[in-house]
């Protein structure tokens, strides 16, 4: 596998294929957070808490997706000269977050499904966590880049103002629904 | 060998035209002051696009398949080729 393919592997894939490939790792992951407590609160936030409702931490990963897609998308369609595709955005993003699987993955491991905060085990999964957030990121950035065929400073800015709009609006969701 | 055609003049980097034609048949030359098409000004790359483009009917899909790229990556770089294109002809123009 050519390590490019781990941070950029829109070249290949994209539209239908990422879309399906996605959400499999958005069921596979929303059923490990569910089974560890693991909750994505946020586009970049993560907390643990035992005893939520299966539907909450669906209805976290999912708003998480929708979200950044919708407002990288409607960037595209007024930032970007080429003739963009829903179904590219919204494969590719939700490509990218497969890497989030990793943190509650680990806590799957006895050692490490402890709910204290200030313990190294904690201290292990959210460094495993920022990794994976830092990866997510880059494969995001890639995503938006390839399917939406920005550049330079329109990418860039483009790029954050979706990242914080999306933010705020999933916090939003999740205290509401909460 | 495949030579491939010079566009650029080596020493200040204008774009070449055709001075001179000659028939390999009857030796017949002709002499004038011809521009490249534009798309004979593009890299070789690009011109293969081109054809392989025009062969599949202008299906980015079927680009995609046989380029074993995604049909975004392809779109775009069908968006460069157009861009490039626009340049050269405000360029000639």
């Amino acid at each position: 596998m050519r390590s490019s393919n781990l941070y950029n592997p829109f070249n290949r894939i994209a539209g239908f294929k990422s879309l399906i490939i996605g959400l499999v790792g958005l069921l596979i992951t929303t059923y490990l957070a569910f089974k560890t407590g693991t909750h994505f609160n946020g586009l970049i936030n993560i907390n643990f808490a035992k005893d939520s409702d299966y539907w909450l931490f669906f209805t976290e990963n999912l708003s998480n997706w929708l979200f950044i897609s919708t407002f990288m998308y409607t960037s595209g369609l007024i930032l970007s000269k080429s003739k963009i595709r829903v179904i590219d955005i919204f494969g590719t993003i939700l490509l990218s977050r497969i890497p989030l699987i990793i943190a509650p993955l680990i806590r799957l491991i006895p050692l490490f499904q402890s709910f204290v905060i200030q313990s190294w085990q904690m201290y292990f999964v959210i460094g495993f966590y920022l990794v994976s957030l830092i990866w997510t990121t880059i494969l995001l950035f890639n995503a938006f880049k390839i399917s939406c065929n920005l550049k330079n400073e329109r990418l860039i800015i483009s790029f954050i103002i979706s990242m914080i709009l999306s933010e705020i609006c999933t916090k939003l969701v999740i205290i509401l629904i909460t | 060998m495949n030579k491939r055609l010079p566009l650029k003049c080596p020493s200040c980097e204008n774009i070449l035209q055709v001075k001179q034609l000659h028939c390999e048949k009857c030796e017949t030359e002709v002499t004038g002051l011809y521009s490249l098409p534009i798309i004979s000004q593009l890299s070789t790359e690009d011109q293969k696009f081109i054809l392989d483009f025009v062969k599949v009917s202008g299906s980015l899909k079927i680009m995609a398949q046989n380029m074993k790229l995604s049909y975004p990556t392809v779109r775009n770089r069908l968006d460069e080729i157009i861009n490039r294109i626009n340049n050269l002809d405000t360029d000639e123009k």
